[in-house]
């Protein structure tokens, strides 16, 4: 009985220290995965020195743990280090036991991966101050880095002011050469893209923005630009807590704002699609949003979720003043839920601040809106961008393709008379426009050129051809500011059009780099 | 001072004639004897010398005579040097002494000094012997018979007797002759001098010349083809023991024949020159006279391939006559056709042969037809083919001809069609330039500007229609017709022909306002429009009809690459594997094509049309293709079934990409255009049911008319059937009358005589013409076999006779039937003409209907005519309704049929050609009709037969009868009349 009494007291005491080693280890392990979890957090708010610091820790003491290593591998994904973010996450991949993460982590493994291959041949510009990267598949996309530049740095410097901060540097934009790139670096699909006309995003602290030649007509990437750029520091401000309504509802009413140039104004075809949407009552509620507007279904859902977004942050900001929004930012940042952190940061409800917004949307339609130009993706790099396609009466199309026929056997006061025929037709496309205005140029009519396309101007202020044949027409009339105006929107547009840079050039001897650019441009 | 006087000159004168005679006489004497003593010096000297003496022997002997002529000649001048001066005084001595003396003073005083004598009396003397001499003639003194002196009668008897010896004997002959012309004596110590009498030359040439030998005598150019057998026969001066025919540094032995001649032969091979020596009492002699052999060699034989002369396109199955003339100049002897196939193999097969065609040919023009796909080859396939021609030539080996060689490309029929489209594109090219033209200047206002504006318009124009109508034109005479509508690119043609033809009017003949020609100016101006549209899209189609083709032709060459690599798996052979190669080869061949025409489309065919993603399936398939190559190569079965299963699917998508394309294309641009046209079509199918069914009715009327006939003239023919059915009873029991003709005769005039009885007009007109047939059968046979007795069998005679009586009657009683079945034969009743009459309304209808249709494929939705030639049809059709009209009106059921018939064949006709036309246009790229791929759903109509196209049992029935009068096969005989039971039943 003695000897089964001492096996007992035996098997108890070393019962007792097992639990007495597992129970630490265990604690261990819990303190560890809240440090991870907060460094993730940390990356997301980009706070990445803050962030980095932790890693580091944590990797001293949790070595080859693998939260630890994938979360490095996000940290290097944010700093651009593609490779080695592949290689960290493929590490953890390997260690990890936890198949609820695996698949993510597998994902994101995958996008890393991706976006190395890749930005494997891409080359980089770097501003002065070091401030901004610009990072370009070699090329003629070269074309994009000067303006990308100014761009940074004049809406980084709106940015800072309007939120009172400055985002932490490097800032790095990434051009992409087509559709199907940015689908490589980011989560989304071609189709979504495509359906969404989605052309960039800020995402894992860099601005993933596609090169305007990748769409046949190009897109305001400048512009595009500054939007981006206004995501960051919204994820920055936010500590990425604000939701996407509120982040493309600000960067849109922000996008113009490095311009220094007039407030806040919807285009006319997105102020007729929320016109049609508020008489309709068929406006996009805000959680529709979520998670992302490059999941809308349709070009024109997207624009009109940034047409209902931006309006009323636009009129958010107007009513109550930056500071207001300031602190609803920082609310956010603390968690708040963001409707809440508006409302009370400007001392209303939340329904008060949308029956106002309601209330201010347009409700008369504006005469003869016009059409939406969809973003048309090209269908690869041999295929010339033809927009004739989006000419809508057949009838005008039918003379357009005659002025084109003419044109190219270099009959230009035929083609002229057809692209007249086709504006008669139509006379609100910017399409048939613009050939009329080329046409005219060509055959030294330069009023007459503009007169085609003076109206349309403001209508399709996204249609590239119109811009630059302005500028041209208005370079042969002597009017060299309004031209330089107009030619400068065409580049902004579609940078890579020679003409806007040389008329650019011809209306500044002293523009180097403009006479550069052109000469570049039109070598075959 | 020496007496002179002119009588003492005159003396002077006369002594001199004497003595000039005298020396004639003496030097032809020794002339004579010269000769006759060099004669016989020679003649003396040739038994010592060889027969043809050498230049130095010939100039001893010449020496030799020579002195011994001189030594006579010397000899004769000295006798007559002893009769000059005084003593030729003695030449009187004979005649007259004193006159002698008297001619001797004369001379001494003439001589003498004046001194020594009276001058007078010497006068006196000269004087008087003058006159003596004057009164006595030379020939006196000296006569010419002092030549008949012995000595030179000795001398040419001594010549006449070396010359007669000498042309008796050869050899003596010889020796003179060598002593004329000595023989040149050569290094080799040949001695060239003639010694040939005779060369005769036999000339047999190579048998495949299949000419006559010839012989040549004394040739001095001898001309024979290359081959010829040369029989030498020489008949020479000299015996000789034995001789040599020298060929340049070629030697042939001739041999003494019997006769002593000398015989060789040789084989003409090259020009040469040929001398004959021969060797003759031990020394070598060669005759300087050569003949000159000139060898014609005989000429490669030519062939040129004279059609098809380009590079020629062709389906798969047609036939290709391949036309060719061949020439030789001794005659072609065949004709081989060599074929390059697509995997490199090459095959060949004889198309001529003269063993077969009586003997080689001079010129040869000919043809063969190829069919590519009896020789394996596939659309997209090129061949290259060649021809070529041998003589006979024996003798050096066949020369061989070869003709120019000729690619045949394999195409299905719509890559034929791309044939068109460089052109389709120059006129397009040439429509934009024109509307520019137009476009580029107002149209002036005053005339002449204006004319001046216009005469440029117009040769633009008219250059640009010619254009048009050369591509109309072929592409209408291409077969079969594919998918280039020429239709209306035609109708393009015509309308601005007229446009033009009409604004010529107003600027040349009177010139009209300017309102007037600026409106026809806008009218050009609208249609050049259009017709720009037109033939752009027409363009732009014709190149996605062409990728699509290309890409369909892919598809069948994936399947055949499928089917090899089954085969493959299952039993590998070296044959399956070479010909998977092949296709391999054929697929990366049409993928070369594709991206080339991929690359076209991008700057013909509107961007939306064009499907980027077919751009890059392209490279991705030449890739796999690629891969698959090298793993079959490597026997790597397994990663070769991976390249196909992948290219299978890059090949079906690239096909379905482009074929999307292609339909969104017709859809965009002539979707309308297809839907008018099926909406017509339709119509047209309906009109065209319409149609036949009120024809079916005049018809049916007519028959019934028609089946009763007149009865007067019924009658008529059944009493002429009965008589002619009583006749051939008649003749039933003669031995001839049992043949099958007449049987048959019998039986159908049964036949006729029924449906006579039956009133079935029709039934009887076709009985008697059978019978008739049978008739003139029988009294052919009959007529034979009369004639085959001749007159011994009178029965046969009488047979032959009445068969030929009773096949007049039957061609009577069936041109009796065929009146009486013609329209309006037959009585209309009443009843039938109220039917007539209940036509005329729905006719009436169908011919607005088929108005209102004109009007539809007049003018589509785009302006242009759906089918110009629709329209045209259906105007014609709409005539015929219009005279069926007044034909039911005025109950002619016959006349209402025919225009009934008129207009339902041309509604029929034109929904045929519509329908084919559709089925070009619905298959572009889905392989050959007849492919298990081929064709989309027909729309033609289902021609379903009506009770006219049913001929039914009364020709069944006869049929058979004739068959069973026909002979069963021996020991059949019971089984064959089974089986007509059997199908009786």
């Amino acid at each position: 009985m003695m000897q089964r009494l001492t096996r007992g007291l035996l098997q108890l005491v070393g019962v007792a220290c097992a639990l007495a080693m597992v129970a630490p280890m265990r604690a261990r392990a819990d303190t560890a995965g809240k440090e991870i979890a907060a460094a993730a957090q940390l990356i997301d708010a980009l706070q990445l020195d803050a962030a980095e610091r932790a890693l580091a820790k944590l990797d001293a003491e949790h070595p080859d743990a693998p939260g630890v290593l994938f979360q490095r591998s996000m940290l290097a994904f944010d700093r651009g280090d593609y490779t080695d973010a592949a290689e960290l996450s493929g590490r953890a991949l390997t260690l990890t036991a936890d198949d609820s993460k695996a698949e993510s982590w597998r994902t994101m493994h995958e996008l890393q991966r991706a976006t190395a291959a890749l930005t494997q041949g891409y080359v980089h510009q770097r501003s002065d101050d070091g401030r901004y990267v610009v990072w370009f598949p070699e090329g003629v996309d070269r074309v994009l880095v000067p303006y990308a530049m100014q761009t940074l740095a004049a809406m980084d410097h709106t940015l800072s002011e309007i939120f009172a901060v400055q985002v932490p540097g490097p800032i790095r934009l990434e051009f992409y050469p087509s559709a199907e790139a940015l689908v490589q670096a980011s989560t989304l699909t071609l189709t979504q893209v495509e359906t969404s006309g989605t052309v960039a995003l800020c995402k894992w602290n860099r601005l993933m923005v596609t090169s305007p030649r990748a769409l046949v007509r190009g897109y305001p990437w400048v512009d595009t630009i500054a939007h981006e750029l206004t995501h960051l520091y919204l994820t920055y401000v936010t500590g990425d807590h604000a939701p996407v309504w509120l982040q493309e509802g600000i960067a849109k009413s922000l996008e113009r704002r490095w311009r220094g140039t007039a407030p806040f104004e919807l285009d006319p075809a997105s102020r007729a699609l929320l016109e049609r949407a508020t008489r309709d009552n068929k406006l996009l509620s805000f959680d529709k949003l979520h998670p992302s507007i490059a999941l809308l279904p349709s070009q024109d859902d997207a624009s009109l979720a940034f047409a209902q977004v931006s309006t009323f942050m636009d009129r958010y900001v107007s009513t109550h003043g930056l500071p207001v929004l300031r602190k609803a930012l920082a609310d956010i940042s603390h968690g708040a839920d963001a409707r809440e952190a508006l409302a009370k940061a400007a001392g209303k409800r939340w329904s008060e601040l949308e029956q106002a917004w309601r209330s201010s949307l347009p409700r008369a339609p504006a005469e003869h809106a016009p059409r939406q130009l969809a973003r048309r993706f090209r269908k690869g790099e041999t295929q010339a961008p033809d927009e004739s396609e989006d000419v809508a009466a057949s009838a005008a199309r039918r003379f357009l393709r005659l002025g084109d026929l003419l044109w190219s056997r270099h009959h230009v006061r035929g083609a002229m008379l057809e692209y007249g025929k086709a504006l008669e037709t139509d006379p609100d496309d910017p399409i048939i426009g613009a050939r009329l205005a080329r046409t005219a140029l060509q055959a030294g009519d330069a009023a007459r050129a503009l007169a085609a396309v003076e109206p349309l101007l403001a209508r399709y202020p996204e249609h590239e051809p119109t811009h630059a044949v302005a500028g041209a027409a208005l370079l042969a009339l002597g009017r060299d500011a309004e031209a330089r105006v107009e030619l400068m929107e065409a580049v902004r547009i579609n940078p890579f059009d020679p003409e806007p840079h040389c008329g650019l050039a011809r209306s500044n001897a002293a523009d180097r780099s403009e006479q550069t650019t052109c000469a570049q441009l039109r070598e075959p | 001072m020496h007496h002179s006087s002119p009588s003492s000159t005159a003396i002077a004168r006369y002594l001199r004639g004497l003595q000039l005679r005298l020396a004639l006489v003496y030097a032809a004497r020794g002339v004579a004897l010269s000769c006759a003593l060099a004669c016989v010096l020679l003649l003396g000297a040739a038994p010592f010398c060889d027969a043809i003496v050498t230049l130095a022997t010939a100039h001893g002997l010449w020496l030799a005579a020579g002195l011994v002529a001189l030594a006579v000649l010397g000899v004769c001048a000295r006798a007559a040097a002893s009769h000059s001066g005084v003593r030729a005084a003695r030449l009187f001595d004979t005649l007259d002494p004193q006159l002698g003396s008297r001619v001797r003073s004369a001379i001494e005083l003439t001589r003498a000094s004046e001194d020594a004598s009276s001058p007078e009396l010497v006068q006196a003397h000269l004087a008087g012997v003058q006159r003596e001499l004057e009164a006595l003639p030379l020939q006196r003194v000296v006569a010419w018979r002092r030549l008949g002196h012995w000595s030179v009668w000795a001398a040419l008897l001594l010549v006449i007797a070396s010359a007669t010896v000498t042309l008796r004997e050869p050899r003596l002959r010889i020796f003179v002759h060598g002593l004329v012309a000595p023989a040149r004596v050569r290094a080799d110590g040949t001695r060239v001098a003639k010694v040939l009498r005779h060369v005769s030359v036999r000339l047999s040439y190579p048998s495949y010349l299949a000419r006559e030998g010839a012989t040549l005598r004394d040739p001095a150019l001898i001309v024979a083809p290359r081959g010829t057998t040369l029989q030498l026969q020489v008949e020479a001066l000299l015996p000789a023991q034995r001789g040599v025919l020298r060929i340049d540094n070629q030697r042939v032995v001739l041999s003494v024949a019997d006769d002593g001649t000398l015989r060789g032969r040789f084989s003409a091979q090259h020009s040469a020159q040929l001398h004959v020596q021969l060797e003759s009492g031990g020394v070598r002699y060669e005759d300087p006279l050569a003949m000159a052999l000139q060898v014609v060699t005989d000429k490669t034989p030519r062939v040129v391939i004279d059609s098809p002369q380009a590079q020629a396109l062709v389906r798969p199955d047609e036939v290709v006559p391949l036309r060719f003339t061949a020439s030789d100049d001794l005659g072609v002897a065949s004709v081989e056709l060599h074929m390059r196939l697509p995997d490199g193999s090459e095959k060949e097969h004889s198309v001529w042969s003269s063993a077969d065609d009586a003997g080689p040919k001079a010129e040869l023009r000919a043809s063969t037809d190829l069919v590519p796909s009896e020789l394996g080859l596939h659309a997209g396939d090129s061949l290259v083919v060649w021809l070529s021609v041998r003589d006979e030539d024996l003798v050096s080996g066949p020369n061989v001809g070869k003709s120019q060689e000729l690619h045949i490309d394999v195409a299905s029929q719509q890559r034929r069609m791309s044939a068109f489209i460089p052109d389709l594109q120059t006129v397009a090219d040439a429509a934009v330039d024109l509307l520019g033209d137009r476009l580029s200047d107002d149209a002036p206002q005053q005339a002449a500007p204006a004319l001046l504006r216009f005469s440029r318009i117009e040769h633009l124009t008219r250059a640009w229609l010619v254009m048009l109508d050369k591509l109309t034109s072929a592409a209408a005479r291409a077969e079969p017709r594919g998918n280039l509508d020429y239709d209306k690119l035609a109708a393009v043609k015509r309308r601005n022909q007229k446009l033009i033809d009409e604004e010529a009017t107003l600027h040349r003949s009177v010139v009209a306002s300017f309102a007037t020609r600026a409106r026809s100016d806008a009218r050009n101006v609208d249609e050049l429009e259009r017709d720009v549209v037109l033939i752009t899209d027409l363009l732009a189609k014709a190149h996605v009809d062409e990728a699509g083709a290309i890409a369909a032709e892919l598809r069948q060459l994936k399947k055949r690459i499928e089917d090899l690599m089954a085969k493959l798996g299952k039993n590998p052979s070296p044959e399956d594997e070479r010909a998977l190669l092949a296709e391999i080869e054929r697929a990366k061949q049409r993928l070369a094509e594709l991206a080339q025409s991929l690359s076209r489309m991008a700057t013909r065919v509107p961007g939306e049309f064009m499907n980027e993603e077919a751009l890059k399936q392209e490279p991705q398939a030449g890739q796999t293709l690629q891969d698959l190559e090298s793993a079959v190569k490597r026997h790597d079965l397994h990663g070769a079934a991976e390249s196909l299963d992948a290219l299978a699917k890059q090949i079906d998508k690239l096909a379905s990409q482009i074929s999307e394309g292609g339909v969104r294309m017709r859809q965009s641009r002539f979707g309308p255009q297809d839907q008018a046209m099926a909406a017509a079509r339709q119509k047209l199918d309906l009109l065209a049911q319409e149609q036949s069914r009120l024809l079916q009715h005049s018809r049916d009327i007519e028959q019934s008319g028609g089946q009763r006939g007149d009865p007067s003239r019924n009658a008529g023919n059944k009493q002429m059937a009965q008589s002619l059915s009583d006749l051939l009873n008649q003749m039933q029991n003669g031995p001839s009358a049992q043949s099958p003709s007449m049987q048959r005769a019998r039986d159908r005039m049964h036949d006729a005589q029924d449906a006579m009885r039956a009133d079935d007009l029709a039934a009887a007109r076709a009985a008697a013409q059978s019978a008739r047939q049978a008739l003139q059968q029988a009294a052919a046979e009959m007529g034979a076999q009369a004639q085959m007795y001749q007159g011994r069998n009178p029965q046969a005679t009488r047979d032959a006779e009445q068969a030929q009586h009773a096949a007049s009657d039957a061609q009577r009683l069936e041109d009796a039937l065929n009146a009486g079945q013609q329209p309006g034969s037959g009585p209309v009743s009443e009843g039938d003409r109220q039917k007539l009459r209940a036509d005329v309304d729905p006719q009436h209808k169908t011919r607005q209907a088929a108005e209102q249709l004109k009007d539809a494929f007049e003018r589509g939705p785009d302006g242009l005519p759906l089918s110009p030639d629709a329209t045209q049809r259906l105007q014609d059709a709409q005539k015929a309704m219009e005279h069926a009209e007044q034909a039911l009106q005025q109950g002619q059921p016959g006349q209402a049929a025919q225009a009934q018939q008129a207009a339902a064949d041309g509604l029929h006709k034109l929904s045929e050609k519509l329908a084919q036309q559709q089925r070009g246009e619905d298959s572009p790229g889905q392989g050959e009709p007849g492919s298990a791929s081929a064709g989309a759903t027909s729309q033609a109509p289902v021609h379903i037969p009506d009770a006219q196209d049913f001929k039914g049992p009364a020709q069944m029935r006869r049929r058979l009868l004739d068959a069973m009068r026909e002979a069963a096969p021996t020991g059949f005989e019971a089984a064959v009349q089974r089986y007509y039971q059997e199908l009786l039943r």
